[in-house]
């Protein structure tokens, strides 16, 4: 279960913590790049798996909370002229507002009526962002957006941001908050026979998810220096979904996995065919019938079996 | 009075599942419903708890209204329930299990006291990491209690809490039940075994389509004719 962590997961992340922060010394401006689009979609996923792992609500939806961050930063800074200590909160306060909006009108309702009707939403922002060309640039989206750092110390500012928000987010999910969370995922008529409200603590979740989503579109505007219409699409919003199944949504590095095998997969297959989603498509499909925990599940359940037979043989 | 119902009723389209119910109940009293199957015990027990909403009537506890009251509002008012069915969150261990009601309250000083407390009320002490799907059933209809105790509630609804439990665990129920009073609990439960309900209740309350048809002490349920002719066989 998602609480299940050794020392090997530990030493595991402090190897992968080393050779992220070795990849600039490599000097290659391209590689930089990828793993600063990875950090950054780990972020999102892992923000998006609040409500999908924990939660148990498929969000369709989460487009919109990393397009309006990144939306409202580019327009403070390029349309507005406003400092970057204005457009950043700026950026978050919208991703919290839409989080708020989405979950007021979805949170009602769960499984596939949850998901079609954030999916329903993500098509209606879309639509927005396409036709509102004086605030949105429309099919151009916002560009001009530019940092006054290198793509290296970019990497580094990205990596620490990143680092930090997995690190709250991990702090919110294994405290109490996190465990009721857990509760409404198992059985939400317990958890309100418990004494909490389920949609109040759905509210929660959704702001906090949403919260991060727009930390992680804000860096992605910084990253590509502008805000386009792809981003804001319904399709972005199964990115975090593929990464969370390929990973294992029902474990906290499972999207950041998933986030890893999805990016690169996607920048190994381009380089031989532009259909890269029929490639990467088959390998969910087998991941998801080969591996029904995602990469994550699949192997912690199969060390905690390893374990629990080698303590039955011990003490027989 | 302590909780009552007021021409409680439910229907399911057509079908009238409980009929213009009303009733009282006192404070720290024992109060078992026996019935026939369908006689709407269970869909009574519902309504009191908030998981149904009423087609009409009103149900008051404290002399407060709360037929309109969320089910979570009316756990912090002190109503706790168990399930015909067993109702955990199967794939959290025990002690997450009696954590997460213990979190609604506001007024407990040692979280960690207080549910080890718990545990130990029921045996399951040596189980709190067992994640409660591997429990057996016996053992989960245990957790099921510790967490409606976790409540620290003052009306306690039990759906047939002895159902599909083996003898000894059975004991553990029946003793925990009648200690209940003790601690200030009112309790309602719904149970099929007329042997076990004698040792439990103070006062029997017989349900049958839809309708109350008698209440009274053991003695004067197992003595009324009516009672006899529709549950107890004759």
């Amino acid at each position: 279960m998602a609480k299940r962590s050794n020392n090997l997961v530990y030493l595991a992340l402090v190897f992968v913590l080393l050779i992220v922060l070795c990849i600039p010394l490599l000097g290659k401006t391209y590689t930089n790049y990828i793993v600063i689009k990875i950090s950054i979609l780990a972020l999102y996923g892992v923000a998006f798996n609040i409500m999908f792992g924990y939660c148990g609500l498929l969000s369709f939806g989460h487009a919109i909370f990393f397009s309006a961050s990144a939306y409202a930063l580019g327009v403070s800074l390029t349309k507005l002229n406003l400092p970057i200590f204005i457009a950043l909160p700026a950026g978050l306060l919208t991703a919290v507002i839409f989080s708020i909006i989405v979950g007021f009108l979805s949170l009602r309702h769960k499984e596939i009526h949850f998901a079609m009707i954030t999916l329903a939403l993500s098509m209606l922002f879309w639509g927005i962002v396409m036709k509102w060309r004086t605030v949105t640039g429309g099919e151009d989206g916002i560009t001009g957006i530019t940092r006054s750092l290198s793509i290296t110390s970019y990497y580094y500012v990205c990596f620490i941001i990143v680092l930090f928000c997995l690190f709250l987010i991990y702090k919110i999910l294994f405290s109490d908050f996190g465990l009721l969370l857990e509760g409404i995922r198992e059985n939400e008529i317990r958890v309100e026979f418990s004494g909490h409200s389920v949609i109040r603590l759905r509210m929660l979740a959704m702001i906090v998810s949403g919260f991060f989503t727009g930390v992680s579109g804000i860096l992605w505007a910084f990253l590509d220096g502008a805000v386009t219409p792809t981003i804001a699409h319904w399709s972005f919003s199964a990115v975090p979904v593929i990464a969370a199944l390929i990973g294992g949504p029902q474990s906290f590095i499972g999207p950041i996995v998933g986030t890893v095998i999805y990016v690169i997969a996607e920048d190994f297959i381009t380089r031989f065919t532009l259909y890269w989603q029929i490639w990467l498509g088959i390998v969910v499909v087998l991941i998801v019938l080969f591996f029904r925990g995602g990469i994550v599940g699949t192997i912690s359940k199969k060390i905690s079996d390893l374990y629990y037979s080698k303590l039955k043989e011990k003490l027989s | 009075m302590f909780f009552r119902v007021e021409n409680l009723t439910k229907k399911f389209g057509d079908f009238t599942a409980v009929n213009e119910v009303s009733i009282s109940f006192e404070k720290n009293i024992i109060t078992a419903i026996i019935g026939p199957n369908g006689a709407g015990k269970t869909t009574f027990v519902n309504l009191c708890s908030g998981l149904l909403k009423p087609t009409s009537g009103h149900i008051f506890f404290h002399g407060e209204d709360i037929t309109n009251r969320k089910i979570h509002h009316r756990a912090n008012m002190g109503i706790a329930r168990t399930f015909q069915i067993v109702n955990i969150f199967q794939g959290l261990s025990v002690w997450e299990n009696v954590k997460i009601p213990l979190l609604s309250r506001k007024n407990v000083k040692n979280l960690d006291d207080a549910l080890n407390n718990l545990l130990a009320l029921f045996n399951l002490e040596d189980l709190k990491h067992t994640i409660s799907s591997e429990l057996s059933h016996g053992d989960q209809r245990l957790l099921e209690m510790s967490m409606a105790l976790a409540l620290d509630p003052k009306l306690l609804f039990l759906d047939e809490p002895l159902a599909g439990i083996n003898p000894q665990d059975r004991g553990i129920i029946i003793e925990r039940i009648i200690e209940m009073k003790k601690r200030g609990i009112t309790v309602i439960f719904i149970e099929h075994d007329i042997d076990s309900v004698l040792k439990m209740a103070d006062e029997i309350i017989v349900m049958h389509k839809g309708e109350i048809i008698a209440k009274g002490t053991p003695n004067k349920i197992k003595d009324n004719e009516f009672v006899k002719e529709v549950y107890l066989g004759g």
